[in-house]
């Protein structure tokens, strides 16, 4: 038997070494086109947030290549789905960087697969522009490591001016145990004292909790002037509902973890007078005008309702973002991104309006947005508007 | 050694060239992680397969090892060398206390206590916020230096744990503690009457499955370099429990066997959704489902098992062909 063991060795081991020198071989550069990799959450429980993003890159894609490309070159976006799963996001990055030789990366939509994936973009040197609301993903700032959503920073500097305006000073909030909610709750007890807020209660609740009506209780029962709920759809939704049934009077905000349309249909009527802050994305027609980002917004509206005949949520823009930055900086090096790091320098000097914000990069800034680019809306007759 | 067979021998060869035919880290990655996954796999079949106790809650033993090397090294600046061998005792001990709570349990009893554990983990590691990070979890663990920070070096260590792990199980299945634990699945009756301690190695057999389970989670978390509660939960545990009873539960090859086999399935249909986009998303827990109802349905023992005894049966008829030939050729010069 030992004899038919090695019979079987040399074949096997002179098949892998033909495989492994063909391989380095080296395979064909096309020089027309410019190989960009995306990875979203198609599926699981991040694809609402997946299915917009990449609906929207898609569209962008599309009209770029239309329009003559990038300084000539067309984009090839190859996109991966990474099932809301952190390993599966990591294994997608590794297959885009490695066997489809992209010269940068957008994604991941949820905090967990783009931190994953940083980790290796990082270690690779490849530019990564990611979608997820986590401020950890550029906080420290590391090279080729960009997002373009608002973060929870933005969203707590906006609601606590807003609150200073009105005078209100004690606050309690409830927020989700996911990770959008237990991450902006940190950044709700870090800034306080800065804004001069004192947070009198805070709550938590299970993402797939059906009923908050105990630690809504507590917050009743505290001397809190006003109520900020960090969560994603539903639990805001339910949250505003039952505070009504508990006889709740005092203003409630919530931000853009639930500033959508679905906030608007499952709270009902009871979403009526609530605060939320807010992409100016959220209702385009309240864009004041003169506003810097009143002509982007408005044609990406209109693109995407033209390609898919339904409005664009935050989501969708932040991938359009992502996307027109990195063609940004594509275009100040002529099209060539095959040095990692003159594209990650390059993005770190993007000037864009966007429709998020105006995105200012910096070696020191790589998220590139200010509280700013977040708006204070009110529910008034079950519609978004500006708050006063 | 001995009893082990020739197997080990196109195991190794195999492993050690493997990486000659995957250049990219893309497929290497599918390798380390199909490492991973089969050293928790190989823990639950000595559990499952061997001693027939069910754990839905293998994916928690993964997880605290993930932590315990994650805590260690990140807050703690140990070697991630250390925190490994860390990351294998504590889910042990885990293990063992879970083990003489659960002792008296059997059959739907033991899968309910086990799923309890996998819950109770999971929800654990997302509340403890101080030390886990609770649901945002953990970045920046350092990857291990194993000759090199690279894809590479991760395979040959992932692979040199499956294999000690496997070298490990295979001698222990052929020894008088595997056989006290192939007694304990047949009949625990029976097994006491022959003098067996049944709780005693009923408890052995949870620990090694704690062990390799932490030892797996613990490479995992340097592999990734960010950790979350999100692979810690029931569908994880679901999964290994697949790749257990599709390779064949009473085969320590099985283990191995079944986790390629899945892995290959999800690799396959990644690849088959760049033409074919109806395949993407999770089509795969779809067609694991179907699998596994067919292999309980047409072959309970699994595909190893399966797969030798089909041997076993050609062999037979070719030696008794072989003589039967032999018989006439012998007729033939007689005459």
């Amino acid at each position: 038997m030992k004899k038919g063991l090695k019979r079987l060795l040399l074949p096997l081991l002179l098949s892998a070494i033909m495989i492994f020198v063909s391989a380095c071989g080296g395979a064909s550069e096309d020089n027309n086109t410019i190989k960009v990799g995306a990875v979203y959450s198609i599926t699981g429980p991040n694809s609402p947030l997946g299915v917009p993003e990449k609906q929207a890159v898609e569209m962008l894609v599309k009209q770029i290549n239309d329009n003559g490309g990038v300084s000539g070159k067309k984009i090839e976006l190859i996109i991966e789905d990474d099932k809301s799963d952190n390993t599966e996001a990591v294994k997608k990055i590794k297959k885009l960087v490695t066997s489809d030789k992209v010269v940068a990366v957008l994604g991941s939509s949820g905090s967990g697969p783009s931190l994953g994936m940083a980790e290796y973009a990082h270690s690779r040197k490849i530019p990564l522009i990611s979608m997820a609301a986590a401020n950890e993903v550029t906080d420290p700032v590391r090279p080729g490591i960009f997002k373009t959503p608002h973060t929870d920073i933005h969203a707590t500097k906006l609601i606590y001016k807003f609150l200073q305006q009105k005078g209100l000073k004690k606050v309690a909030f409830i927020y989700d145990s996911n990770p959008y909610g237990s991450s902006w709750a940190t950044q709700l007890k870090k800034f306080a004292s800065q804004y001069g807020i004192e947070i009198v209660a805070e709550e938590k609740y299970g993402t797939k909790d059906q009923s908050m009506n105990s630690q809504l209780t507590k917050l009743k029962n505290s001397d809190a002037e006003v109520i900020i709920v960090a969560g994603t759809n539903p639990g805001p939704a339910t949250i505003v509902k039952e505070a009504k049934q508990l006889g709740i009077k005092i203003p409630i905000v919530s931000s853009h973890g639930s500033a959508n349309h679905k906030f608007l249909e499952l709270a009902g009527k009871d979403a009526e007078g609530i605060y939320m802050a807010a992409g100016k994305l959220l209702e385009p027609d309240q864009i004041k005008p003169g506003d810097p980002q009143e002509q982007i917004i408005k044609k990406f509206v209109a693109d995407y309702q033209a390609a898919y005949k339904s409005t664009p949520d935050g989501f969708a823009g932040y991938a359009y973002d992502g996307l027109n930055i990195l063609v940004e900086a594509l275009k100040s090096l002529n099209g060539d991104g095959s040095d990692s790091e003159k594209l990650a320098e390059a993005i770190e000097n993007v000037k864009y309006v966007g429709v998020t914000g105006e995105f200012k990069f910096s070696p020191q800034d790589h998220n590139g947005l200010t509280e700013d680019s977040m708006i204070m809306m009110q529910v008034k007759d079950g519609k978004f508007q500006l708050a006063e | 050694m001995k009893n082990i067979g020739k197997g080990i021998y196109v195991y190794l060869a195999l492993v050690i060239f493997a990486p000659l035919l995957f250049q990219d880290d893309y497929y290497l990655s599918l390798l380390v992680i199909t490492g991973i996954y089969a050293i928790v796999a190989i823990g639950l079949s000595i559990v499952m397969g061997l001693t027939g106790q069910i754990s839905i809650g293998q994916a928690a033993f993964w997880g605290i090892g993930a932590y315990t090397s994650a805590v260690l090294t990140t807050k703690y600046e140990i070697s991630p060398f250390l925190a490994l061998i860390a990351a294998a005792i504590i889910p042990a001990v885990f293990a063992f206390i879970l083990a003489r709570a659960i002792a008296g349990l059997s059959g739907y009893y033991l899968a309910m206590a086990t799923l309890a554990f996998g819950y109770i983990i999971q929800i654990l590691i997302s509340e403890w916020e101080s030390v886990t990070g609770g649901a945002t979890g953990m970045i920046g663990i350092p990857s291990i230096d194993f000759f090199g920070e690279s894809e590479l070096g991760m395979y040959y260590l992932v692979w040199g744990v499956v294999t000690v792990v496997l070298l490990f199980s295979l001698n222990l299945v052929e020894s008088r503690v595997g056989r006290a634990f192939r007694a304990i699945h047949k009949s625990e009756i029976a097994a006491t009457s022959m003098g067996i301690d049944v709780r005693k190695y009923r408890l052995l057999a949870f620990v090694v499955g704690g062990l390799f389970a932490g030892l797996s989670g613990g490479l995992y978390a340097h592999y990734v370099g960010t950790l979350d509660p999100q692979p810690f939960g029931f569908h994880e545990s679901i999964v290994f429990i697949t790749i257990v009873v599709i390779g064949g539960m009473t085969n320590i090859w099985g283990a191995l066997v079944g986790t390629f086999v899945i892995e290959m399935i999800r690799a396959g249909l990644t690849s088959l959704s760049d033409t074919f986009p109806a395949l993407s998303g999770d089509v795969d827990t779809i067609v694991y489902g179907a699998i596994l109802v067919l292999i309980i349905m047409f072959m309970p023992e699994g595909l190893v098992p399966k797969i030798q005894s089909m041997v076993q049966s050609y062999k037979h008829r070719r030696s008794t062909a072989t003589v039967v030939v032999q018989k006439n050729k012998e007729r033939e010069t007689a005459r």
